[in-house]
């Protein structure tokens, strides 16, 4: 067994989250079309409405690309990690806007509200603004309105914005647990890492369309700016990760499939210790006088469950507080779920741990630390 | 404008609206009751979560067939560890 799905999970904290989130999209998309207005009186207020909710979804791209990164290098980002899904439902709703328009009017249930007209929240869709007019279908013309996939300049930006928000439209549709949970992880990381293929048809879909609708080369610089920074800090946290994840294998020799991997004094009580060991990260606990050590892949979604806490005698996953019993890698009744567990063994103050893991619920005595043996070399 | 493209896309089109249709049709007694079969996590009402799912079901509706076909459930994820767990229990 284990917890039950819920629709979506909001909590004080996520909803004061999701409102400030709104509010400040809701204030950009004001000030691009004001400021633009300002500038060029005579520029079509729904064009602009267009490249409002377009460049918004980019800017919030950029900001949700930035968060991973971000979060590995300062762990004061990770509540920002939590919520990042909502950010990405927002990004898609922005594009899907962006292309298809909206008209709160027009909502199917809503247009049955008589006062709803009174509120005349609609805006124009590229796909009508730009390809519905003669008698071809907009998605018609849209894919074969251009078709130089032969010509760089001339290339088709369009196709790149559909395969930007076919992507970024999946990513929605499977940001529930559920999806997680049935995809497996590794599909669903998979998938979800595809934000890069869309982040990259974004960049080629901005750029390609500045070139050629003659826009100012300033938006092409900025752009520029932007991939500069997303692989900036990609490349330092991924150089701080790896730095972190030498295996301690390569470190110490296994003697008899075990290997040192630090000492007692350096955990503290409650907390663990993560290493590599066995090609994935073992997170080893120091609690109740004892050490024990399990994988550290939480298995509701991979959290890091050696960045947790001994909670009630249950290793508690920091992300969403599955809870798993030190000496079995158990989740305690009813739970079913269960990580692999690692042999300990303590001689004076060092830990050593087996490289062999152990079938997920295996009993796996914990290494008792005998008086003294804190802080003896 | 390219007539190749023209007469290709609304065929196209076509294909994707129906296979989506048939996701959309599968979905309703996936979502209703089909569910527990294959996710037993899935309890309870729950109608917001049901609704929530119903665009990924439209596309994803063969793994789920296929899982029902089957009586498989949810896979638990196989890691290194898991796997190497898997090997030496063996
Ligand atoms: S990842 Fe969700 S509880 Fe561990």
């Amino acid at each position: 067994m284990s917890v039950a799905y819920k629709s979506i999970q909001w909590n004080r904290f996520k909803i004061t989250y999701d409102i400030l989130l709104w509010v400040s999209i809701a204030l950009y998309i004001a000030l691009f079309t004001w400021s633009a207005h300002l500038m060029g009186p005579d520029l079509d207020m729904r064009g602009l409405q267009i490249r409002a909710y377009g460049s918004a979804a980019f800017l919030l791209l950029h900001v949700i690309l930035s968060i991973g990164p971000l979060c590995r290098l300062d762990r004061r980002f990770l509540p920002l990690l939590y919520n990042r899904r909502h950010m990405g439902v927002t990004m898609f709703l922005l594009g899907l806007v962006h292309v298809i328009g909206f008209n709160l009017a027009k909502i199917p249930l809503l247009d049955k509200i008589p006062s709803i007209n009174k509120f005349p929240l609609k805006t124009t869709g590229a796909l009508t603004w730009y390809h519905d007019f003669g008698n071809l279908d907009p998605i018609v013309s849209l894919f074969a309105g251009n078709t130089h996939y032969e010509s760089f300049i001339r290339f088709p930006f369009e196709s790149l914005g559909v395969i930007g928000l076919a992507i970024l439209f999946l990513m929605a549709i499977t940001s529930h647990d559920f999806w997680l949970a049935n995809l497996t992880a590794p599909i669903w990381k998979g998938l979800h890492m595809l934000v890069y293929v869309a982040y990259a048809a974004l960049v080629g879909h901005v750029v390609l369309g500045a070139i050629q609708t003659n826009r100012h080369p300033i938006l092409t610089i900025m752009v520029g700016l932007g991939l500069v920074w997303i692989t900036a800090i990609h490349l330092i946290a991924a150089l701080r990760e790896r730095k972190g994840d030498r295996p301690v294998a390569n470190a110490t020799p296994a003697v008899d499939n075990y290997v040192e991997i630090g000492s007692i004094s350096e955990i503290p009580d409650n907390r663990a210790k993560i290493v590599a060991v066995a090609g994935e990260r073992v997170a080893v606990f120091k609690y109740d006088g004892k050490v024990s050590a399990i994988s550290n892949v939480c298995q509701h979604q991979n959290g890091p469950l050696g960045e947790g806490k001994v909670i009630d005698g249950c290793i508690t996953c920091p992300w969403h507080g599955y809870q798993y019993l030190p000496e079995t890698g158990g989740s305690p009744p009813p739970f079913a779920e269960s990580v692999p567990t690692f042999n300990v063994r303590l001689e004076g103050d060092r830990i050593f741990i087996s490289t062999i893991p152990n079938p997920p619920g295996t009993q796996t005595p914990a290494a008792p630390i005998h008086p003294g043996m804190e802080g003896r070399a | 404008m390219n007539s190749f493209a023209i007469a290709c896309i609304p065929h196209l089109m076509r294909v994707i609206s129906i296979y989506l249709t048939i996701g959309a049709i599968f979905s309703i007694p996936f979502v209703t009751f089909l569910i527990r079969f294959v996710d037993p996590s899935a309890r309870g009402l729950a109608i917001g979560f049901r609704l929530l799912i119903i665009p990924g079901v439209c596309i994803f509706w063969p793994l789920f067939v296929w899982r029902l076909i089957r009586r498989k459930q949810t896979p638990t994820e196989r890691n290194i560890h898991r796997l190497r767990a898997q090997q030496n229990a063996a």
